[in-house]
Formats: structure tokens, C-alpha cells, sequence
């Protein structure tokens, strides 16, 4: 058990005998609770070994068990949750699917449910089918979502030939592909507790979390990611405009960038700095492009990094997406060769620092911020302190290093 | 909590001692009404801009990343029968009262003006940022179908959008959006909140102070929506979509004080509330109409919106149950069971807003509006107290006033 504190918060983490990760952040003066399970499969999971055997799935098949894991063998989990006072509810991202729950009373027995989707949801083939046409809806609703569409469209550029751009919640076409064995091969494969972190936040006993933690027992062998895109296969596709009716076009820009061994909070951070000074809106890119007209304001941006694969994002909305990519470079380009101002990298040291400080504030902003973190294998207190202890030299070395033209891709909807 | 009453200003204190930041709000009472909805959002827009001291987004984020990433807004809400112009920051602890304060005095007071007028490339500024905002809210089609029932029932203040109107964007100038300016900080009531430790808790009074000038006679607010007699309204429109849009408005009991808030509460709760609720369990689960159905309130309303994604084919049918829903609620006494597991529910997430700060600040804005205690234990005793017999009475109540159905690509085939 190790246990850090900083800023006046407690961060105390435990390993199962069993290879479950558990990080708690005790937090008294709150009555909310707060717990998630991060599993390590998400969209991209299409492709790997288990057990020496190579595996593949159709795409969405992780969202799929998202949506199923709350069937139990007694009844229907979510509905358990709500009865025993907690809200609950679930995300798929790339890289992870997120179970949580908040709750006041009955923590225990909601943490116990929760738990228990490491070891006994059932899919029937019934239960399957159903679950079809609501996927179905769901793609249908995505399908409308320009932000959404255009996302994907920059992934697939960024990883042309690969599982990273593959759609979260899979097409209509690949989730009529799933079937029952699908879902248990990847539940059984990757919901273990060597491959999930159990966060938990509030007025809670790290032991007795630690306790119950403990009672999962391991099996089988974390799964090992086969690697669908290679190093060698780094070329990026540029993108066709989505025709989608809309009043103002939506835009995103992705850089690729090179995939490390492993995702590193490090790095995670220089990569936020960076963009901060590349695009934030304090920035004389975001200045200029406002000035001209280019931009919304709800500009956002954001770097992603799982096992295997590595890239940012920029997305807008504004009729001259052309020229707010060819204005980022050209800004990009000053940043790299006359580097960053020591006042401005100060003054985003104090932005930063004051997010971290923000999560670590809210029961929700620890264990959603935490959850975030769960496959770097960091927590919030070493993100604080490395905000603080943070060089600008480290952010200028992203600059020149992380990004490249021709390593971009921009994406589009009108 | 404390109140100070002192002419066109009132301030309150929220006691936020468990957070690490503190929350600063002024929040203009405006009524609300079609004529000044796009003066009112463009003023926002306009200030988001820039001001004397901070004459460009980019000083005042700069100014803001200076304050540990404070989080600053200026935004319009609608509550009821009043539109809100609310100025808010949250900052860390350690930042500075005076600090804070004095840079919410520099947006709102002193803004970029020249001869009595805005600044006319500020206008067009924040008319160009308008007028994207509005076309992004479009493109929306969840807000889009809801934005379009609303505008069903026309006369009341629901019909009304607070985000603004592009076709007005053209009469309005640097003068004219002046001269506005003038009147809401001359006539609107200015209430202030201040959410941080016991010991700073004057600092409220200090924000009404640093923004509020002298002041004429104050608008007359008419703060409750009456539920409208009439036939229900149906509207209907196409667009390229793949999933279509319904959104449905039933009037509520009307009643303002906490008891029949609660009452309503459980009632579109059980209908619509969550993942267990009637309409999910019944149109998502079992008849497999849709992804996302759900109902809610509209806050300070009397209203209930219930909204749908369906395929077009199905709308008339999501319709129905829907409507069937709400009736099977009005007839049969919901179980005990599902009766104290919604208010357990309603407990608790009244419980969560407490523990964060923006769901405090609603909260006691809402209270503060329709002039309730403001004590959240006289919220927490109104939903225990709600029986099945309220429940089904305010059921009964429900009146289906407005049915919007945006269409997509399945209308055409």
C-alpha cells in the first residue's frame, strides 16, 4: 500500500493479490460516493493474444459488452443500483470502458455489484439480439453528431489501416456481426482484475475497500495487445468533407504522433502544456483566428496515448477550417523555431495547476479525473506535482518533436 | 445562508467551506420578453469580448490563467418568466477577493464605449459570435426539436429564446444595445452570491457594492408561468438526419412552493427520471422505439419536457406511449416501492448539488426567484412527504400542450 499527500489531499493505492489496482481518495467533509471500474478494452480492442492465441473481434464488440455487462444471473444490475440508491452508468472510450456509481448509503453492497463485473455477467443469445437494435439507435443518433463523425473520420486518417480508428460503438453493419461468443471472449478475456482499476472516492475506509477488493480472485493471463498498426505503416490519409446540412461546419485537425511502449503521465502533461500555448485561448494563434472571423469560441483540443498508438486533436467550428490548419502551423512553426516565453509558460504552469486542483477538490473530480489516468498508471497528486515541477524546455522539446505537417489530418462536416 | 436586503440589491452567502475554490455570481433579473431576448444575448456575447482594462479575449483569459485558471462566465439563462444575465467566476482559494471582484467590476463596468455608444466593431463582433452560436445550437437537433416546441406555445413566456434571434441582429447598433445597457444596470434587481469560507461571507455584499450603480425604478417580475388553456399544437419539420427528433411539453400542477415542486418532481421522475423510469422501461426497453428517452422539468416553468430519439416511422407510436405513460401514472398508485426508491433518489441528487458548487448556486438562485426559505431541510422534508396519492394527482394534472417532431431521412423513404 503506498499512500502520497499533497495539497491537502490523501491518495492511497493497493494492489490485489489477485492484480487489481485500487486508488482511494478519502475524502471526509463529503457525504457523496464516488466508485469506477476502469477495464483496459475499448473501442480499438479488436485485435490481440490471450493465452497464446490470436484474437479478433468485430468492431463495437467492447461497447457491446458495456451495454451488457449490467445483465447478471439473478436480474438486471442497473436496476439493482437504483434500488439500492446509487446512480449509475457507464463510457467506452478508445482504450477503457468505465463502469461507476455514486451513492450515499449502501455503499458496500453497490461497490460489492460493481465489483461483480469482473466476475458474472451473461449474454444470451436473446439478450444479444435485443441489445442490437438498441446499438442501432444509438449509431443512428452518433450519425448525426458532426463532432462525433468528424472525430472518427480524423482517426481514420491519423491510423488509416488500423483498429485505432475504428468507430466506439462499431457500425450497423459490424454490431449485426456480433454475436454472444464475441462478448464473452472479450469478457472473459480482459474483464480480470489484472486488467482493470478500481477507483473510489469520499467519506470511505481505504482498508475495508482494500478488503472487499482482495475477495476477487484472478484468472487467466492479462491479455497482450496485438498491435494491428506498426511503425513502419505511419502514413496519414486526408479526409473528405462530410456533407451534413449544417448551419456552421465542424472541424477536427489530428496529429499523429509516435507511440510509446507505453502511455506516460509525463508526458501526458507536456503534451497539455504544449497545446495550451499552442491553441489555449490566451494564445496569438486563437487570437489571430478570432480576429479574422475563423472561429467559434468553443474551441478544444486534447492529446489521447494507449498501448500502441498516440495523437492530438484540435476541433472547431467555422466556415475557414482550411485556414485555421494552415494558421496553427504557421503558429507552430514560430513556437518551434523562436520558442516559449517564460512569462506565458508561467502563467499556464498556474492554469494547470489550478485544474489539477480542481479534481482533486470533488469526490467526481478525482474519481472521473483519476479515471483518466488509470492507463497511465499515475494518480492526481503526481500529476500536481509534476505541473509544478514542469520545464519549459520539456514543452518546447514537445513543439519541435511531437508535430509535423505531414503528419496531419484535417477532418471536416459542412 | 444570510440575506441583506438593501434597495435594488440583495446578497447572499452559501456556505462552501469543504470546497478548494470559491464561487462569485451577480445575477441581473431581467423580464422575460421577445423584444430584448437578442439585446440580452448579444450583451453577453459583447462582454465575453473584452472590456477597457481587458480589451480582448485573449488579456481577459490571460488575466484569468493569472488567477490559477479561473473559471469566468457571462451567460443568459431563462427561469420561468425571467431571463437571467449571470456573471459568475470560480477560483481557487488562494486567489484574492479584491482581485476577483475587481476584475468582474472592470467587465461589467467598464466596458468598451465610445460616445455613448459600444464600440461599433465590438458589436459586430459579437453579432458575428452570435450568430455562429446560434447556428451551432441548429445544428443541435436534440436542442433543435426542443428549441421548436417551445416555440409552440407562443404568447407565453416559454416561447420565448432566451439564446436570441438572428433575424433581429440587423436593427440593433453600438447606440441601441448602449442604451440597454444603461437600462438593465438601472432597473434590473442585482442579486449577488459569494459560495467560500464563513469568515468571507461579506464578500457578497462587496460584489453587489463594486457592480451596482445608482438605480431607477426596478422592473416589475412576474416570476411564475401559468399553465395555458388551449388545444395542444403539433408541428413538424424535415431535415438530413438520420434519427429524428420528438419533444413533448405537458403543463404541471402550478404551485411555486416546495410541496408541489416535490410533488412534480416524483411524478416526472418516475416517468422519465432515469434508467428505470416508466418511459425508458416501456418505450427504450420493451418496445425497442428508441436509444434516448427521458423526461424532466423545466425549471421554474410548471413544465414537463419529454423527449425521444426515434426513427419517423415510430413517432406517432412513441406518441402514444408516451401519452399512455403519463396516463397509467394518473391511474394507478405507483408501487411503495418505486415511490421511495424515486424519492430517495431526489434526495440524494439534492444531497450531490449540495456538494457542488454551480448545483448550490442554481438551486438558491431558483429559491431566492420564487422567494422560498432557501433552506434546503424545507426542500429534503417536501419529498418525504410526497405520497402516492400526490403523485397520482399530479399526474392527473399533466395537460399535453405541445408535440415537435424534427424528421429525418426514414420520413423521406
Amino acid at each position: 500500500m503506498t499512500e502520497c499527500k499533497t495539497a491537502g489531499e490523501q491518495c492511497i493505492r493497493y494492489r490485489t493479490a489477485a492484480g487489481l489496482e485500487c486508488i482511494c481518495y478519502p475524502k471526509r467533509e463529503f457525504g457523496t460516493k464516488t466508485a469506477a471500474l476502469a477495464v483496459k478494452a475499448g473501442g480499438s480492442t479488436l485485435c490481440y493474444t490471450a493465452n497464446g492465441r490470436k484474437r479478433e473481434l468485430p468492431m463495437g464488440t467492447a461497447h457491446f459488452v458495456e451495454h451488457m455487462a449490467y445483465h447478471k444471473p439473478w436480474g438486471d444490475a442497473f436496476t439493482t443500483f437504483a434500488k439500492q440508491g446509487a446512480y449509475a452508468n457507464a463510457f467506452t472510450d478508445g482504450a477503457k470502458t468505465v463502469y461507476y456509481f455514486s451513492c450515499r448509503k449502501h455503499f458496500a453492497s453497490n461497490l460489492e455489484l460493481l465489483l461483480s463485473f469482473l466476475q458474472d455477467s451473461v449474454f444470451t443469445p436473446q439478450d444479444t439480439q435485443a441489445e442490437k437494435a438498441v446499438i442501432e439507435k444509438e449509431i443512428q443518433m452518433y450519425e448525426d453528431d458532426a463532432n462525433w463523425k468528424t472525430y472518427f473520420q480524423m482517426l481514420r486518417g491519423l491510423y488509416p489501416a488500423d483498429g485505432a480508428g475504428a468507430p466506439i460503438a462499431g457500425s450497423e453493419a459490424s454490431v449485426r456481426e456480433i454475436e454472444t461468443e464475441h462478448l464473452y471472449r472479450l469478457y472473459w478475456d480482459f474483464y480480470v482484475p489484472q486488467n482493470a482499476v478500481l477507483i473510489v472516492g469520499g467519506d470511505i475506509s481505504a482498508q475495508r475497500i482494500f478488503q472487499m477488493a482482495e475477495k476477487l480472485e484472478g484468472c487467466g493471463e492479462k491479455p497482450e495487445r496485438i498491435r494491428t498498426f506498426t511503425q513502419e505503416d505511419e502514413h496519414v490519409e486526408q479526409a473528405e468533407v462530410l456533407q451534413m446540412g449544417l448551419r456552421l461546419p465542424v472541424f477536427h485537425m489530428g496529429f499523429r504522433h509516435v507511440a510509446a511502449e507505453a502511455p506516460s503521465l509525463m508526458r501526458q502533461l507536456s503534451m497539455e502544456f504544449a497545446w495550451d500555448i499552442l491553441a489555449g485561448i490566451s494564445s496569438d494563434f486563437y487570437a489571430e483566428a478570432l480576429q479574422n472571423g475563423w472561429l467559434q469560441d468553443t474551441l478544444s483540443y486534447g492529446f489521447v496515448q494507449a498501448e500502441g498508438y498516440a495523437y492530438s486533436f484540435l476541433r472547431g467550428q467555422g466556415v475557414q477550417y482550411e485556414k485555421v490548419s494552415e494558421l496553427l502551423l504557421r503558429h507552430l512553426e514560430r513556437l518551434q523555431k523562436n520558442g516559449v516565453q517564460e512569462a506565458e509558460f508561467e502563467r499556464i504552469r498556474k492554469k494547470r495547476i489550478g485544474q489539477v486542483l480542481r479534481s482533486l477538490g470533488s469526490v467526481n473530480g478525482c474519481v472521473m479525473g483519476q479515471a483518466e489516468l488509470s492507463l497511465m498508471g499515475a494518480d492526481l497528486t503526481e500529476a500536481f506535482r509534476l505541473c509544478k515541477s514542469m520545464r519549459r524546455e520539456m514543452v518546447e522539446r514537445v513543439l519541435q518533436n511531437e508535430f509535423t505537417a505531414d503528419k496531419m489530418v484535417l477532418s471536416a462536416a459542412r | 445562508m444570510t440575506k441583506r436586503h438593501q434597495k435594488n440589491w440583495r446578497s447572499f452567502f452559501l456556505e462552501g467551506s469543504k470546497f478548494k475554490t470559491d464561487l462569485y455570481a451577480a445575477v441581473f433579473r431581467l423580464p422575460s420578453c421577445r423584444e430584448n431576448a437578442t439585446k440580452t444575448a448579444l450583451l453577453a456575447q459583447l462582454f465575453l469580448l473584452g472590456c477597457k482594462r481587458y480589451p480582448s479575449v485573449q488579456a481577459l483569459e490571460r488575466k484569468a490563467e493569472e488567477m490559477y485558471g479561473a473559471l469566468w462566465d457571462i451567460s443568459v439563462v431563462q427561469k420561468g418568466a425571467e431571463t437571467l444575465l449571470i456573471l459568475s467566476a470560480q477560483t481557487l482559494r488562494c486567489v484574492s477577493k479584491q482581485e476577483v471582484i475587481s476584475f468582474l467590476r472592470e467587465i461589467w463596468l467598464s466596458p468598451l464605449v465610445q460616445e455613448e455608444a459600444f464600440k461599433q466593431e465590438q458589436v459586430e463582433a459579437a453579432k458575428e459570435k452570435l450568430l455562429q452560436r446560434l447556428a451551432l445550437l441548429q445544428d443541435d437537433k436534440r436542442y433543435a426539436a426542443k428549441k421548436s416546441c417551445m416555440e409552440l406555445l407562443e404568447g407565453t413566456p416559454m416561447a420565448v429564446c432566451a439564446d436570441g434571434y438572428p433575424q433581429d441582429l440587423d436593427k440593433i447598433d453600438g447606440r441601441g444595445l448602449y442604451a440597454y445597457y444603461q437600462e438593465v444596470k438601472e432597473r434590473a434587481q442585482l442579486l449577488t452570491f459569494f459560495c467560500g469560507e464563513e469568515s468571507e461571507k461579506q464578500t457578497a455584499a462587496e460584489l453587489a457594492k463594486a457592480l451596482c450603480q445608482e438605480q431607477k425604478e426596478m422592473y416589475s417580475y412576474d416570476t411564475q408561468i401559468k399553465m395555458q388553456p388551449q388545444e395542444v399544437k403539433y408541428g413538424k419539420a424535415e431535415e438530413k438526419i438520420a434519427q429524428s427528433r420528438m419533444a413533448m411539453l405537458f403543463w404541471l400542477q402550478a404551485g411555486t412552493d416546495y410541496e408541489t415542486e416535490a410533488a412534480n418532481r416524483c411524478a416526472v421522475t418516475m416517468l422519465g427520471g432515469s434508467g428505470d423510469s416508466m418511459l425508458f422501461q416501456t418505450i427504450r426497453e420493451e418496445k425497442g422505439l428508441c436509444y434516448y428517452v427521458g423526461a424532466k422539468m423545466i425549471p421554474m416553468a410548471n413544465c414537463m419536457l419529454a423527449e425521444a430519439g426515434i426513427a419517423a416511422q415510430d413517432a406517432e407510436r412513441a406518441q402514444k406511449e408516451t401519452e399512455n405513460t403519463v396516463r397509467q401514472l394518473a391511474e394507478e398508485k405507483p408501487s411503495y416501492t418505486k415511490l421511495r426508491q424515486t424519492k430517495s433518489m431526489l434526495l440524494r441528487q439534492l444531497e450531490d448539488a449540495q456538494e457542488e458548487q454551480f448545483s448550490c448556486l442554481d438551486m438558491m438562485v431558483e429559491d431566492v426567484l420564487l422567494g422560498r426559505s432557501a433552506e434546503v431541510q424545507d426542500r429534503k422534508r417536501a419529498i418525504r412527504k410526497v405520497n402516492a396519492a400526490a403523485v397520482k394527482r399530479a399526474a392527473k394534472q399533466m395537460r399535453l400542450s405541445a408535440v415537435y417532431l424534427l424528421c429525418g431521412q426514414e420520413a423521406e423513404q
